[in-house]
């Protein structure tokens, strides 16, 4: 797969296994609001001098958020980077409705500071040497605001954010909570078309994460525009965003609504990411034949070729002995490693094919599970999810 | 020695010194090294505390107060600012240009920026008659077209301090400026401001302790300018006779005075130090 068109709708998938046809975005009419359709628009090839390339191609409509998924390294700051004109692109167009951001080909580049693009840096990048209002009040400014106007509206947006009181504090004496929202506001302040948020999440501690979370997903819904979010964290992506885009090493791997991406991960790091086990192999009969030695009974018979099997660790029952139970498929091995998991305990068996599974904290007393010991998993065959490999 | 289980180093102190020293039980020092410290400690301050001895306290008023030194110190002062202020308004963008933008020979540049600083003033005063001089290079051009003279003028006195003094605010803007991080600049950008608005509202006021170190350190040094101002500019009261031609001249004719004049120069220094003590007595800080 080379290039896949990320089209964000608040619809149906656009892949495996649609239902009704819903609104496709492109050809849309400028519709929403006076300005126009501002859908972003990004089909981008970006070189670095390392020799990676990110070359992927990115919609979002107004007032949906993309989340950007992908393992350090991917492409991720790169991207956001080239979509706030801070880095032009080697190749592709950028647009946002019919305004050009980036197009090589016909010598267009708008700079950062003409492009209305707001950007929430993972640092947050607040000016240490301004007040949380100054902050905010910076991009009104910029545009032409009046000192005294720029205050007042910014003292609006902090009081909106629940910030009212630390309008006259420095970055450095605001919590890490204080100081992302703060950034948020400065973003939303200036009246961006388009909202970039690099890792939003990603200093804050795991406390203040949950609240903040449910806070930003408010104000993304609220944000009239498209917005473009990038993460390493999958609950991240899954909770803030309409749609997911999993890029690996500059390439988009898999997309779609988060529900369906965590339902069936197409690459072994976003399964990992999800958490589930995931198969290759070829589906024939009700059975799939792995890759990597094995076979699957499955409970979809009509399914051929070559097929993905996606495997909740919760489906899968351990035993110390031999089970005759109604589960189709029984498997034995070494327990290769336990983790434990809040309230669950992660067991990797060395079955063929290798698969985690997680059982209780009793259940792994009861069974004094350890590694080396020998175990049966068994699972039944309708809690496989098969859908065709496509790659 | 083992270091096994270094500790963790404290903010300032190297590691490496840190362990030493918890290496090395109790605060016993050698009794080579303690002569040879006391011999450089004496070396240092005896002089400053000769000064002080020798400074007639009675008729410290009068003394500063005579026509001649009021000239001096007031021409002193006066070329100094100026000479800082053409250093900021020159020196500033170029340290940015320095920083900021690469372009072949650059490394270079950087290096012959450096010279003056340590280059013998008086040699500089000897580069700056042939280049600025009546015959000089440019300076005939100067004096051709624009009537122009440098030499044995105040404002002669200004480009003697500016070539000596410029290079410190050069590189001390040049350093916070590669040390800065830029994607304060991208947020800004980001924010819809304009290159300048970018340098102005976010660059400037975040280099500016260094910006005020190194404008004090260049006015310092400006102040204290001899050998390049003699050099180029001479020895003339009121136009060109400086603080530090002052004192060389009163050791002759008027030691008190000179003694005096030099009071002024050490409070100058120590209320130097005294702004810049945050940046330079903290141990292992570096300009």
């Amino acid at each position: 797969m080379r290039r896949i068109d990320t089209a964000v709708a608040a619809g149906p998938p656009t892949q495996a296994g649609s239902a009704s046809g819903g609104p496709d975005l492109p050809g849309t009419p400028d519709g929403s609001g006076g300005s126009g359709d501002g859908a972003l628009r990004a089909c981008l090839r970006v070189r670095r001098t390392s020799g990676f390339t990110l070359d992927m191609t990115l919609t979002a409509t107004n007032g949906t958020t993309v989340a950007v998924l992908g393992p350090n390294g991917a492409g991720k700051t790169t991207l956001l980077r080239a979509l706030a004109g801070l880095q032009p692109v080697d190749a592709g167009r950028i647009s946002l409705g019919s305004f050009v951001m980036d197009d090589p080909e016909v010598g267009i580049f708008v700079p950062a500071q003409r492009r209305t693009v707001g950007m929430v840096f993972q640092d947050y990048l607040l000016f240490p040497h301004l007040s949380a209002r100054d902050n905010v009040a910076f991009g009104l400014r910029c545009r032409g605001v009046s000192r005294a106007a720029a205050r007042a509206a910014a003292g609006e947006w902090l009081e909106k954010f629940g910030l009212g009181e630390f309008a006259a504090r420095r970055p450095e004496a605001l919590s890490g909570g204080q100081a992302q929202r703060v950034a948020l506001a400065r973003a939303l302040a200036a009246g961006p078309r388009l909202l970039l948020l690099d890792e939003p999440l990603a200093a804050l501690d795991a406390s203040t994460r949950l609240a903040v979370r449910a806070d930003l997903r408010r104000h993304l819904t609220g944000f009239g525009g498209p917005s473009v979010l990038v993460t390493h964290d999958p609950i991240e992506a899954m909770v803030l965003a309409d749609h997911v885009v999993i890029i690996e090493a500059g390439r988009v791997v898999q997309q779609g609504p988060p529900a369906e991406v965590a339902r069936r991960p197409r690459t072994d790091y976003v399964a990992r990411l999800v958490g589930l086990n995931l198969y290759r192999g070829e589906a024939a009969a009700g059975v799939v034949r792995l890759r990597g030695g094995g076979a699957l009974t499955v409970a979809d018979r009509s399914i051929t070729g070559p097929v993905l099997a996606a495997l909740r660790p919760s489906a899968v029952m351990l035993g110390v002995v031999e089970p005759h139970g109604s589960a189709r498929n029984t498997l034995t091995g070494r327990v290769a490693g336990l983790e434990l998991l809040g309230d669950r305990a992660r067991v990797a068996v060395d079955t063929s094919p290798a698969l985690l599974a997680d059982v209780t904290p009793a259940a792994l007393a009861e069974l004094r599970l350890e590694p080396g010991l020998r175990v049966w998993a068994s699972f039944k065959a309708t809690d496989i999810e098969t859908y065709p490999d496509q790659a | 020695m083992v270091t096994g289980r270094l500790r963790r180093p404290r903010t300032s102190t190297p590691p490496s010194a840190s362990a030493r020293s918890s290496g090395r039980s109790g605060g016993r020092v050698p009794v080579p090294l303690a002569v040879a410290s006391g011999i450089a400690i004496g070396f240092l301050l005896l002089p400053l505390a000769g000064l002080l001895v020798r400074v007639p306290w009675r008729n410290l008023p009068d003394l500063l107060t005579e026509p001649g030194v009021r000239e001096a110190l007031r021409l002193s002062l006066v070329t100094a600012t100026i000479a800082t202020a053409l250093s900021l308004a020159v020196g500033v963008p170029l340290a940015w240009l320095l920083a900021r933008v690469a372009f072949p020979g650059r490394g270079l540049l950087r290096a012959m920026i450096t010279v003056p600083l340590v280059l013998p003033p008086v040699v500089g005063g000897v580069a700056l008659l042939l280049a600025f001089g009546r015959r000089g290079i440019v300076g005939r051009y100067l004096d051709a077209w624009f009537g122009i003279t440098l030499p044995f003028t105040t404002a002669g006195v200004v480009a003697a301090e500016a070539f000596v003094a410029m290079p410190f605010l050069i590189v001390a803007v040049e350093g916070a400026l590669r040390s800065a991080d830029r994607r304060f600049e991208d947020a800004s950008a980001t924010l819809g401001a304009s290159r300048w608005v970018t340098f102005r509202r976010v660059t400037l006021p975040m280099i500016a302790p260094s910006l005020g170190a190194g404008g004090v350190l260049c006015w310092a040094r400006a102040l204290g300018e001899f050998g390049a101002t003699i050099t180029f500019a001479g020895n003339f009261p009121g136009t060109t006779q400086t603080m530090p031609l002052a004192v060389y001249l009163a050791l002759e004719t008027d030691p008190d005075a000179a003694v005096a004049l030099s009071l002024v120069l050490l409070a100058v220094a120590v209320g130097v130090l005294a702004l810049l003590r945050d940046r330079w007595l903290r141990p292992g800080a570096a300009l």
